[in-house]
């Protein structure tokens, strides 16, 4: 039996009437304005909590611009502090050598170097009715001393290149007897590059966002499937449309469905970002660096990142919906719908399972293998793909094999679908569904 | 012909469900499938539709097999259901669309099916009822009224009682305005008043030269609708023919007889059975019209007043319990 053009005749009619269905549904509707209402606050309210000091993502994640106007440098020490231009944190801050007046403003400071001995002195003060925090001050502190120690050095000999060795940042990390020899071990491979903590956390949380949007999505199909034959209305639309058409309208539809809803939320996440950025000078991309520091991608290369996401999320969605499909199809009534549930958790969570304890693997061989995996690959190639351990062509075969096990549970579907959503009485288990692929269907739809 | 059905067989697990069935309809007009519970209805229409696969045979139209995809066809399913929770109207444009009718075009169609099975106030927004003497305060003021009122939103399936799911059901089979209908149980669960509804769309649909295929336990129904018949019992066809040929072969053989005293004597003496009596009014069974002449003469003979004396050919309800009887003796 092959697939024909025919048997997807009035896809369209199932999709567009599902969706607007899923569209028109109330608890569905309060479920996304909930949701975006959500993302359009969180980057502010995360900005906000940053600045007060109540989390901290382990880095900057401010906009590198200062609270403080202006600075009253009053430099007693034999020092030349000059050349205040070049940092981004205080690129909207005047530093001046003139007399400070005799009350602050309220975002003015005042900044006085003494040599003591050997030693020189930085005391750093604000006025009475002061707008800013101590941290300003404290920062401020810190860069004239920062500054002070530079210009030190550089009297002392030593040059701009040498002195930015010097000030290079170093990386710190701990690892117990097992860590050690796992990295150890790894060491004689080619890694791609990344750390293997940061690529398990990215690989961590990639597959369980798939997982959760595999199963949620999923199970609105089985349920669609299951309430439709429950209702008894799959004679009606059979005599319309074949049973395919009916299962893969509806997947479409779920799919468009969820997508739409995740594109909302991340324009929202946009917006979110920008109010951040324009209300608090709060870096998104800081964040999200400091979030996934494994991926090493700016704004415009994220874009492509998102893209084959998207594109692996849809091929894997296909093909745990298709099977939800049908799981659902076995059951004849909603009491049934935890087993066809069950059935689809099951393999989202063995290719979840694999492709995170896959990823502590250092091998290149092995991100290769997984990524190829049907059902895995959904889980690890586009993040095996964005830490740089495999390459385009890899991803784009794992799409193909993806695009083939699509191909074949619908073929599959095609064979089974039409009897499945007409049974009635106790669920079909598996050795009855291959034996009705395996029948022939003469005469049917 | 039309539409020829031919050998048709199914079985599930070695149980033979349909056996061999042969039927055919040469021009427009009703045919029923009769039979016992389980005997193979069902099954027989799902397969002309292409629902389930049989295992042999063919189902033909205008000498082509039977394609639902490119042949209008319309169909009233014993298994009723609709969406429950989605609004009636996005429901049978949603199957009017399925079935190659435009939304503009299905929009006018269930305005006229939503005012013949009166049910407009399911399928649009209805404005709130005024009260009585706000109505009678003339028509200007109770416009101002209702315009004050909560507009009622079109109903959910959920919300329709049994009767008028089953007319918005039939609505969805008509919406195509089929060249084929095929009716399984049209009727079952339907009050006198909606009965009488359905039976006159249905009347509406023979004068317009449509092809029905009609299954029902309702034998009135059937004998009033129907022309050709096949009875089925136990996957089988034990009886099919044109309805009048069938009912000819029988002969005239029921009395319907009301007098005004007790002529059980009489009965006797003509050898004619009684079925069942009710203050002087008789259902008889008798050989043939001779023996039921000799019976009428008796009673004239005998001053005994007639009111009525109605011999006639036995109903179709008899000629189906006798013939399952039958074949269920033989088996």
């Amino acid at each position: 039996m092959k697939l024909s053009k025919n048997d997807f005749k009035g896809t369209g009619e199932v999709f567009g009437f599902t969706l607007r269905q899923y569209a028109k549904s109330r608890a569905n509707l309060i479920t996304g304005a909930i949701m975006l209402l959500l993302v359009l606050i969180s980057m502010p309210v995360l900005a906000m909590l940053q600045k007060d000091g109540v989390v901290s993502l382990g880095g900057n994640m401010m906009e590198d611009t200062g609270n403080i106007r202006t600075v009253y440098v009053q430099n007693e020490t034999d020092l030349t502090l000059s050349g205040w231009e070049g940092n981004t944190y205080w690129s909207k801050t005047g530093f001046t050598t003139v007399a400070a007046p005799d009350t602050l403003g309220g975002k003015e400071a005042l900044a006085v170097m003494t040599s003591q001995g050997d030693a020189y002195a930085i005391s750093v003060s604000a006025g009475k009715d002061s707008e800013l925090a101590d941290s300003d001050l404290q920062r401020l502190s810190a860069f004239l001393q920062q500054r002070a120690s530079e210009e030190a050095l550089l009297r002392q000999g030593i040059t701009q290149e040498q002195l930015s060795v010097a000030d290079a940042d170093y990386k710190i990390s701990t690892a117990n007897a097992s860590d050690y020899q796992a990295l150890d071990a790894a060491a004689g491979t080619d890694d791609g590059g990344s750390g293997m903590g940061e690529r398990f956390i990215l690989q961590y949380g990639y597959a369980l966002v798939v997982m959760m949007l595999c199963t949620v999505t999923t199970a609105y199909i089985i349920r669609a499937v299951i309430e439709e034959k429950s209702s008894k209305l799959v004679e009606l639309l059979m005599i319309s449309v074949k049973p395919l058409a009916l299962l893969t309208g509806k997947i479409l539809a779920v799919m468009t469905y969820v997508f739409v809803f995740l594109l909302v939320m991340l324009a929202g996440a946009v917006l979110s970002a920008l109010a951040a950025g324009a209300l608090f000078q709060f870096s998104a991309m800081g964040a999200l660096r400091q979030v996934v520091p494994a991926m090493h991608v700016d704004g415009v290369h994220l874009a492509g990142v998102i893209a084959i996401a998207l594109v692996s999320l849809a091929l894997g969605y296909l093909t745990v919906s298709i099977v939800g499909g049908i799981s659902g199809a076995c059951c004849s009534g909603t009491e049934d719908m935890e087993a066809a549930n069950g059935v689809v958790v099951m393999l989202v969570m063995a290719g979840y399972m694999v492709s995170v304890f896959g990823s502590i693997s250092g091998s290149t061989t092995m991100a290769t293998v997984l990524s190829l995996l049907p059902l895995v690959s959904v889980f690890c190639a586009p993040v095996e793909y964005a830490v740089g351990r495999i390459g385009f062509e890899i991803l784009a075969l794992s799409w193909v094999i993806q695009a083939l096990v699509i191909c074949l549970l619908a073929l599959f579907a095609s064979r089974v679908y039409a009897e499945l959503i007409i049974h009635r009485g106790s669920r079909v288990r598996l050795k009855q569904l291959l034996s009705m692929a395996k029948r022939k269907r003469e005469g049917a739809r | 012909m039309s539409l020829i059905v031919k050998n048709l067989c199914k079985s599930y697990g070695g149980k033979v469900v349909v056996d061999h069935l042969s039927f055919g309809m040469e021009e427009p007009g009703v045919y029923a499938l009769l039979g016992t519970n389980g005997a193979g209805k069902t099954t027989t229409i799902r397969m002309m539709l292409g629902m389930l696969s049989r295992d042999s045979g063919e189902v033909l139209w205008q000498g082509k097999p039977l394609d639902t995809a490119t042949c209008n066809v319309g169909y009233l399913a014993e298994e009723r259901g609709l969406y429950p929770k989605y609004e009636l109207m996005d429901q049978l444009v949603y199957f009017a669309a399925l079935r190659g009718v435009s939304r503009s075009e299905a929009q006018k169609r269930i305005k006229y099916w939503a005012e013949r099975l009166e049910v407009e106030e399911y399928l649009y927004p209805q404005m709130p009822k005024a009260a009585p003497e706000e109505a009678l305060l003339g028509q200007k003021k109770t416009v101002a009224f209702r315009s004050r009122g909560k507009i009622q939103k079109p109903k959910k399936a959920d919300q329709l009682s049994k009767g008028n799911q089953q007319k918005i059901q039939l609505m969805t089979a008509l919406l195509s305005d089929p060249e084929l209908l095929i009716l399984d149980e049209p009727l079952s669960g339907l009050d006198p008043v909606n009965t009488d509804l359905f039976n006159s769309i249905i009347r509406e649909e023979i004068a317009k030269g449509k092809y029905l295929i009609m299954s029902s336990h309702q034998m009135a129904t059937v004998e009033e609708f129907c022309t050709d018949i096949t009875i089925l019992n136990r996957s089988k066809a034990i009886l099919q023919g044109h309805l009048n040929d069938i009912k000819k072969s029988y002969g005239r053989v029921n009395l319907a007889l009301k007098v005004e005293r007790d002529i059980t004597p009489f009965l006797e003496e003509t050898g004619v059975r009684l079925v069942t009596e009710k203050e002087h009014e008789y259902r008889l069974k008798v050989t043939g019209e001779e023996q039921a002449n000799e019976l009428l003469g008796r009673l004239i003979q005998n001053k005994v007043p007639v009111i009525t004396f109605d011999l006639r050919e036995p109903s179709l309800h008899e000629i189906f319990v006798e013939k399952v009887g039958q074949a269920n003796e033989a088996e």
